[in-house]
């Protein structure tokens, strides 16, 4: 199958922990701020770590940015953060939907949390199962939860539940009928789901996607989903240094919440409506560890395997490697392994490559990291600046790499590399290259 | 204490409006609601869920459609599902409620 078509990004729209827009994003990136806030819209006192990076909106003024205002009753949050990137996707990139083959454009969506572990929806059921007390005995009923459900709750419900409802949401608002994906592989979700976008495109299956991932877990049961797998900082007193990606002192990630669209095309296609392309996508590839489940092999062969196939699949050299947009969570595994494998791919070239980790400003989004860390490459390419990895202090003799501590960096930038590792052995990198050179 | 058409007719015009997030004025007495407000099937799951918490009584699955007739086709279905039809089904279910009570 011929696979030498060009691909381009000629839109993008975000929700980040800074807010609606990927101008918000942008501003507080390159300004090295952080995220953190301390949680407030649920009691975290009994939890070991009460700090996230959360979607400063309160549920009513997201919902009202969301365009077709019917579906919202549909919604979980992490939907709400999808379609409202995709609006700004779809402006941004001028794509007039009516205008293409319908059959031709396509979705590709990330996706994680269920929307059942939504705020409202978790205490509404800790209510009804407060409320499950059989009268006659006065001890807890079981059986009485699921009738006090079939009772309270919203028949809709269960569609906020569905991973497949961004993707069918976006493709309703846009009338893309054409080929149509979810993907839900943990941390990787967001650069996968553009990744396999950005091949339907190449071997020519589709001229257009919409594609990109969201999602949302700062809530009871995300929260408390990561405490017991010990993978979150517990640094609640200076919660908004406590993430120190790549730094001795790192003790765990923090929760974040959000997502990013773009839309990717054909460069002929984007030409063809006279469209000006952000960035081309040159490279992406997909490897699993088939190791451990959360452990990542200490010789770090799948994040190797997959930075190294999505180079060649670049047709680019380590050395032409400008930047890279780290996974760079902040647990002290990832952040040794992850540079490891860099020092494995780019050998002498890797301590000359300047790394970030954005997760240092805006938490780790889960399955939408992937795509809001896109956004941040993107980003960097078009204002030859490098995004900083905030409050690193302290060196570690394992982590020896640049960095780019604290202060973003001008540099003239080519090529840019996004890395994405994740639970479930999962490994996926992009390649993308500045257009405007 | 008795409804009155009026005050029952806009309490279900206001579970309409909510539903169907549409402009009140599209609804009119005589609107089928699949025909002429676009409802689809998850629309009128919507409706009976906040029909039964607005009204304080339960809508066995199906009712609402036999309650227009008897084995009524698609097209019958869409026709006769209208604001109005509607309206005296929530009133004769709250009849029956007061003479229960």
């Amino acid at each position: 199958m011929k696979n030498d078509r060009p691909v381009v990004i000629t839109g993008m729209g975000a929700v980040s922990p800074f807010g609606v827009g990927i101008d918000k994003f942008k501003e507080n990136l390159f300004a090295g701020k952080s995220a953190a806030q301390m949680i407030t819209a649920f009691d975290v006192l009994e939890l070991p770590t009460r700090f996230a990076a959360s979607v400063p909106l309160q549920e009513k003024e997201l919902d009202s940015i969301v365009e077709n205002q019917k579906s919202l009753k549909t919604m979980s949050r992490a939907i709400k953060f999808a379609v409202i990137a995709a609006q700004e996707a779809v402006n941004a990139s001028g794509l007039q939907p009516n205008k293409i083959d319908p059959y031709r454009f396509g979705i590709s969506i990330g996706t994680g949390g269920l929307g059942l572990w939504d705020l409202d929806y978790s205490k509404q059921l800790s209510r009804i199962i407060y409320d499950s007390i059989d009268d006659k005995s006065g001890e807890f009923s079981f059986g009485k939860v699921w009738k006090n459900v079939l009772e309270r709750v919203h028949p809709l419900t269960p569609l906020k539940a569905l991973p497949n409802m961004a993707a069918a949401n976006i493709a309703i608002n846009y009338n893309a009928r054409g080929h149509c994906q979810t993907i839900t592989t943990a941390c990787t979700s967001g650069t996968q789901a553009v990744g396999e976008a950005y091949r339907l495109i190449k071997y020519g299956i589709t001229d257009a996607m919409i594609t990109g991932a969201s999602d949302s877990m700062v809530n009871p049961n995300g929260l408390v989903a990561f405490s017991t797998l010990g993978v979150m900082s517990r640094n609640n007193n200076e919660y908004s240094n406590a993430i120190r990606p790549f730094d001795k002192r790192r003790d765990g990630f923090m929760i974040g919440e959000g997502g990013a669209m773009f839309v990717l095309e054909g460069l002929d296609h984007c030409l063809e409506r006279g469209a000006e392309p952000l960035a081309e996508v040159i490279g992406y590839a997909s490897v699993n560890d088939a190791f451990r489940l959360t452990d990542e092999p200490p010789e770090a062969w799948g994040s190797i395997k997959a930075m190294k196939l999505a180079l060649e699949d670049a047709s680019t050299n380590p050395e032409q490697v400008d930047y890279i947009n780290a996974h760079g969570t902040g647990t002290v595994m990832n952040d040794k392994t992850e540079t490891l494998a860099i020092k494995s791919v780019f050998d002498k070239f890797a301590h000359e490559i300047p790394i970030s980790s954005t997760k240092s400003m805006i938490g780790h989004l889960v399955a939408a990291a992937g795509a809001v860390e896109l956004t941040a490459c993107v980003l960097s390419l078009s204002h030859q600046e490098i995004p900083p990895t905030i409050n690193y202090e302290e060196y570690d003799p394992e982590c020896d790499l640049d960095y780019v501590p604290n202060i973003s960096r001008e540099k003239k930038l080519e090529v840019v590399l996004s890395n994405s590792f994740g639970f479930g052995g999962q490994n996926a990198c992009l390649v993308i290259r500045n257009v405007k050179a | 204490m008795k409804q009155t058409d009026d005050v029952l007719y806009s309490r279900l015009k206001k579970i309409i409006e909510e539903a169907l997030m549409i402009n009140p004025a599209r609804i009119e007495a005589e609107s089928r609601l699949i025909t002429d407000l676009n409802a689809e099937s998850i629309d009128l799951l919507d409706i009976r869920f906040r029909i039964e918490q607005e009204f304080g009584f339960k809508i066995a699955d199906g009712e609402l459609v036999k309650q227009l007739g008897e084995n009524l086709n698609k097209q019958e279905i869409e026709e006769k599902l209208t604001v109005t039809s509607l309206a005296a089904y929530v009133k004769k279910r709250l009849e029956e409620k007061e003479v229960m009570s």
